[in-house]
């Protein structure tokens, strides 16, 4: 190699390396950077040219056969690496599985209609969001990302109207969404929202003292409505004698009513539920136990408390009212796979009918553990125990029950079928409780259970295996002495012993 | 195969017979043990100001704290090492002239790459199995992922064993062990940080320069999965340029 070209390679090394810095930083215009980067690459073209003449020596006409020849194995490579990267295995080492999409965010992503793109705008290195987007462009090739700095790039966070770092828009033809979280949940549902924009509607009664979505208390359920919201779910308020019911479409939601309901509206209910209506009742033991309407579908509340003396919930700092649910019905949709422990605190007992009517059928979904019973007294006094007539655990928590719908009688169209889920309990729900361990998830895949939207059942929020460590100032220096001094050490050490025995 | 083996163990032994070995390793472990103290005295800290202040643990997570930038560092201390390692391994021969000797014995080209990359190889192993030692440190005082950290002891030996490649491919293209040293280190970094043209450009172009792009690879293992395009992408990665390699040798020798 002359020294002319020696000089060409390292000042093609120097040019591309200074242009990767410029674009890297950001600093000057794009042109010079790519300017550097394109002379660099053509400066560097020299070297392998004249050291093919060159290697080729004793054999000069070999430098054709000998460049087609690596042409061919580069291009079969290629086609390799193409095949390699639309056909994966992926294997996800975490314990927590943290990289693992849900079987449902797999379902949406194969369902993708066209090509939709994400472009997340952030400030710094959003490791654990490319992380997550690039997890979804591994499953489908539908599905890009761009990670773009707003402060670099204002003209296109301009054009997405971004006001806040974190945001991420999805695009898919002329329709966006826009995240301001982001989440396998979030995502996944704005990429259902994506494709299929109409929003199923959601109608919680109010008037009997129920939960509200305005209450941002901890009893309140503004936490649920906003769930609900992400989840494309147009989530309004119905007075039932005001409004009237609304049509089986759509679905009811009773949050805890603590005063009864009239006869009138009792019948409204039966004949929204006869017509295949889907409605989800989150009872509370103080309350009306709506026995009118569930009785017919299979479900029997009773008059108790739960009480669970079996202590585990006291682990998780919840005192006996608070029963702990681990015990799920495997085969019904709303809990087959579910295995997230959920607390129910002030919780009263469902009975199922064995068969409720030939169309109709019941299921209990959770129930507490053999250490639980019904408590039918008082609650207060110093200690509370189960009496000889009260129901012992397992007690049932929540039941799901669907029937065959009738149809108007002028109408030739088959109904829908009807579907009802119950809960003893509307605490579970509230701002309070939704986040402690599986309460959220019970909860919502309920409803996507009534609103046939399967695909949006239990999909588990990631988790993140994390944990402290302190290290004490001894600790720190032995493993100082340990990783910077003892192990190039010994190297050093064994090299020495080496050298002085071949001497 | 067995005569690659030999040339191999012959390449692997005279790495410690030289000083060579025990400086590329006292060094990589140096700077490695400088960054993985630094990182874990910072995550101790972060630990007890989280404590502090009565913020969740789920924000701590020590792979992604420690382990991960911690081996992202040290594969870049590792493109800076291999060509130390690999500039010798033909070029030497070029130049003293013990090529043709080794060329009158029967073996073919490719043995004798083969030979010469798996004996860097071993030693790369070496100093991707040292770095076991950072893990098992935070083992000792706190808890380790153990999937995410051999999935990074993995991509960071299939990576070594890439970049072992091209510097074979150098040192075989040259007769100076210093061009070949410079080569390789220029074209190692620019498949490191191809990515970054990646960011400048758009459409089939900057997919193109991000999938050749190591490190994006490479910060999959980091993470703990362990996906077949990232395996053929570092299997081609060596393949190709132990073919070249082979060819020009055998060009040349008429072998």
């Amino acid at each position: 190699m002359t020294r002319l070209q020696q000089l060409s390679m390292a000042t093609g090394v120097a040019a591309v390396a200074a242009g990767l810095v410029l674009a890297a930083m950001g600093v000057g215009p794009e042109s010079l950077s790519r300017i550097a980067i394109g002379a660099g690459i053509l400066l560097l073209a020299a070297w392998p040219s004249s050291a093919l003449r060159r290697v080729s020596g004793h054999a000069r006409g070999a430098t054709v056969p000998l460049a087609l020849g690596c042409a061919l194995i580069l291009g079969l490579l290629v086609v390799l690496n193409l095949l390699a990267s639309r056909h994966t295995l992926r294997w996800d080492t975490t314990r927590a599985k943290r990289f693992t999409l849900s079987p449902q965010t797999r379902h949406v992503l194969a369902s993708l209609p066209g090509p939709v793109e994400a472009v997340a705008f952030s400030q710094d290195e959003d490791r654990e969001a490319r992380d997550l987007l690039a997890e979804y462009g591994a499953v489908s090739r539908h599905f890009t990302f761009r990670i773009v700095d707003p402060d670099r790039h204002p003209e296109e966070a301009q054009a997405f109207g971004i006001r806040e770092y974190g945001t991420v828009v999805l695009s898919w033809g002329e329709q966006r969404e826009r995240l301001t979280s982001l989440s396998e949940q979030t995502l996944t549902s704005a990429l259902i929202r994506l494709r299929d924009p109409d929003r199923m509607s959601l109608h919680l009664v109010v008037g009997h003292g129920e939960r509200t979505r305005a209450d941002d208390t901890k009893t309140g359920i503004s936490r649920l409505a906003e769930t609900l919201a992400a989840e494309n779910y147009a989530v309004s308020d119905v007075i039932i004698l005001r409004d009237g019911l609304p049509e089986p479409g759509d679905l009811l939601m009773v949050p805890g009513p603590t005063s009864p309901f009239l006869a009138a509206e009792m019948d409204s209910l039966n004949r929204f539920l006869d017509r295949g209506g889907r409605i989800m009742v989150l009872l509370e033991p103080n309350g009306p136990s709506l026995r009118e309407i569930l009785v017919p579908r299979g479900i029997l509340p009773r008059d108790d408390v739960i009480v669970d003396a079996s202590g585990v919930g006291s682990i998780f700092g919840m005192s006996e009212v608070v029963p702990l649910v681990a015990q799920y019905d495997g085969s019904h949709p709303v809990t087959k796979g579910f295995t997230a422990a959920s607390f129910f605190p002030m919780c009263r007992s469902l009975v199922v009918a064995d068969s409720a009517s030939a169309s109709s059928t019941a299921t209990c979904l959770a129930q507490t553990s053999d250490a639980s019973w019904g408590e039918t007294g008082s609650l207060s006094g110093d200690r509370i125990a189960c009496d000889g007539d009260e129901d012992g655990g397992p007690l049932c928590v929540a039941a799901a029950a669907s029937w065959s719908g009738v149809g108007p009688p002028d109408s030739t169209a088959t109904p829908a079928a009807g579907r009802l889920v119950v809960f003893g309990d509307a605490d579970f729900l509230s701002n309070g409780f939704i986040d402690v361990s599986g309460n959220r998830d019970l909860g919502m895949n309920a409803v996507s259970w009534l609103a046939e939207r399967g695909e949006l059942i239990a999909i588990r929020p990631r988790t993140v295996d994390g944990t402290y460590l302190t290290l004490t100032g001894e600790a720190a220096r032995s493993i100082f002495i340990l990783v910077v001094v003892v192990c190039p050490g010994a190297v050093v050490f064994a090299g020495l012993a080496v050298r002085l025995r071949r001497r | 195969m067995s005569t690659v083996l030999t040339i191999a163990r012959k390449e692997f032994r005279s790495y410690f017979a030289s000083p060579m070995a025990y400086v590329v390793t006292t060094v990589f472990l140096l700077i490695g043990g400088f960054f993985f103290y630094t990182m874990l005295s910072y995550f101790s800290r972060l630990s007890f100001q989280f404590m502090q202040y009565g913020y969740s643990e789920e924000q701590l997570n020590i792979n992604d704290m420690v382990i991960r930038p911690l081996y992202m560092n040290l594969s870049l201390i590792l493109l800076m090492v291999i060509p130390m390692i690999t500039m010798r391994l033909l070029a030497e021969e070029r130049r003293s002239g013990t090529a043709e000797l080794l060329f009158t014995s029967p073996v073919t080209a490719w043995h004798v790459v083969g030979g010469k990359f798996l004996g860097a190889l071993g030693l790369v192993a070496v100093l991707a199995i040292l770095t076991c030692v950072y893990p098992l440190v935070v083992l000792m005082v706190g808890d380790v992922d153990p999937g995410p950290a051999a999935s990074a002891v993995a991509g960071l030996f299939l990576m070594g064993a890439g970049f072992v490649a091209w510097g074979v491919l150098a040192s075989a293209a040259s007769e100076s062990q210093i061009v070949a040293a410079v080569t390789s280190f220029g074209f190692l970094l620019l498949l490191w940080v191809v990515s970054w043209a990646g960011s400048i450009t758009e459409g089939s172009l900057a997919s193109v320069l991000n999938y050749l792009s190591v490190m994006a690879h490479y910060e999959e293992f980091t993470k703990g999965i362990l996906d077949t395009s990232h395996l053929v992408f570092f299997a081609c990665l060596t393949f190709f340029p132990l073919f070249v390699a082979a060819q020009l040798l055998a060009s040349r020798h008429g072998r």
